[in-house]
């Protein structure tokens, strides 16, 4: 199963978090205060990183969903 | 954990991540979870943030969809706070009158801003603290109207945020407090004088190396005496003075509090089967060898997961080890710290300019790092919480760190120049004392 991220900018409010935890998958817009996606599809690897970044995410803005889901 | 019965007391951050993590853990027993608020669990952060803004149509931003909160096929008990816990019949008790028996419990109660009874004047009308959602709804109709002053008292970070967020609502704001510099507490005067620049710019009245002598007016507040005579008239005050863990319905109880409940490593307490988390718990966090409370959101949300976890899977406990993750909005800059530091620690400029106020700094004492601030330098961070994971490191290796990001970084190079060039320098290897 392909698990891919999703990043919900409407609720990202740019705390940042998520790009000291998972600096390959995430940045940060700083014009828009934003965090951007990277690559929004979740190698192995990268699990438990991108996992960890969206609990410590305090808007709940990143999600991991599997393939259709 | 027999098929019983799982206690939260708490809903927020602290108490949600906690709920999910004994879901995920594959307890599927009876989960309660009781909350003192009556809203479903909210963004806290934005209280003092985003919600202060211009632009904020009003709504609680909510920390879970209501799909998310359904699927933990929890009870909620929402407006009810526990005021009696018996470990002995092992139940909880409510305000009003409800007795809910568990199995295993996690305490979750996070902590209540500080009143000073002491401050003559502090029951007036339009003295608050900022804390709940309703706290924030409150603040924002006394900004909302035109020609406002606000007073701020306590320049810690929600103290601070309060300030930045009510400038940009167009209020004008003074902000007191008798340490020598905003969140000199926290990161000492270095860091603190350069929020305090950032205050200034943006038109506060910052009077700090001030103590208040008494909140002044007969109903509702009308100015605030100062310890050096002065007096500053206003509209409202905000009390930004700490918080305090909400440990008083534990008394008696056989769990040991000491400035909040204190935990082994794996956030269990002094009662078998009873875990504690967030701003309440005070756990030893071996990397840092220090132990005491964090009021961090991340720190809630990560050690919510680590004693939801441990409860469930009790014969196989994990320690509970994290690098605490601060971040501040300051007007434009955003202030982030990772570690735990001191406000005695010398600041050594790892990369960037201290007076453009956009650099990665160390709190360092006997050439250990164990905290980084960064003013404006999101990506500068990842780095540094990699060695922070492992405890505190090296000055040498931050300087390795930031020497490696300029291989990659066109930008990180200049920043590599900056950072080489001045550690030598006295002047910006500032120390307190």
């Amino acid at each position: 199963v392909t698990l891919n991220i999703l990043l919900d900018t409407r609720r990202c409010s740019g705390f940042a978090s998520c790009l000291i935890v998972a600096p390959s998958v995430f940045d940060l817009d700083e014009a828009e205060g934003k965090a951007v996606l990277l690559r929004d599809d979740c190698p192995p690897e990268l699990l438990n990183r991108v996992t960890q970044a969206a609990r410590d995410c305090p808007t709940g803005a990143i999600e991991l969903v599997g393939d259709g889901g | 954990m027999t098929k019983d019965a799982i206690v939260v007391v708490g809903a927020s951050a602290a108490g949600i991540h906690a709920a999910e993590a004994v879901r995920g853990a594959g307890f599927d027993g009876s989960l309660v979870v009781v909350g003192a608020e009556s809203v479903a669990a909210y963004q806290r952060p934005a209280l003092s943030k985003q919600m202060l803004m211009k632009g904020w149509d009003g709504a609680a931003l909510p920390l879970r969809s209501a799909g998310q909160l359904a699927a933990l096929q929890a009870e909620w008990v929402l407006g009810r706070t526990a005021t009696r816990l018996d470990t002995g019949a092992r139940t909880v008790h409510l305000d009003d009158g409800t007795v809910i028996r568990y199995s295993g419990l996690i305490i979750a109660t996070g902590s209540r801003a500080v009143v000073p009874s002491w401050l003559p004047g502090v029951e007036l009308e339009g003295v608050d603290v900022l804390r709940t959602l309703d706290d924030a709804l409150s603040l924002r109709r006394v900004l909302g109207s035109a020609g406002r002053h606000l007073t701020v008292i306590g320049a810690g970070f929600i103290g601070s945020e309060v300030a930045s967020a009510a400038r940009q609502m167009g209020a004008s704001v003074a902000l007191v407090d008798p340490r020598p510099s905003p969140l000199a507490g926290a990161l000492g005067p270095v860091i603190g004088g350069l929020v305090a620049e950032l205050h200034k710019e943006q038109g506060v009245d910052l009077r700090c190396g001030v103590g208040v002598q008494a909140i002044l007016g007969s109903n509702r507040v009308e100015g605030v005496r100062l310890s050096d005579g002065r007096t500053i008239e206003t509209d409202a005050v905000i009390l930004g003075l700490g918080v305090r863990p909400n440990v008083d319905w534990l008394h008696g109880s056989g769990v040991r509090v000491d400035d909040g409940v204190v935990c082994d490593p794996f956030c269990a307490s002094s009662v078998p089967g009873i875990y504690a988390a967030g701003d309440v718990a005070r756990w030893p966090n071996i990397p840092f060898g220090s132990h005491k409370r964090v009021e961090h959101w991340s720190n809630a949300a990560q050690q919510g997961e680590a004693a939801g976890r441990n409860l469930v899977r009790a014969a196989d406990p994990v320690p509970y080890a994290s690098v605490p993750y601060f971040w501040s909005d300051q007007y434009t800059t955003k202030v982030q710290l990772l570690g735990v530091c001191s406000p005695d620690d010398s600041i050594v400029l790892l990369s960037g300019s201290m007076e453009e106020r956009r650099f990665v700094a160390a709190f360092e004492r006997h050439g250990t790092v164990r905290a980084v601030v960064a003013f404006k330098q999101p990506r500068m961070l990842a780095p540094f919480y990699e060695l922070l994971r492992q405890g505190p490191f090296a000055l040498t290796e931050a300087f390795a760190a930031v020497k490696k990001l300029a291989t990659v970084s066109g930008d990180a190079i200049q920043q590599l120049h900056a950072g080489t060039a001045v550690t030598g320098e006295p002047r910006l290897r500032a120390s307190h004392q």
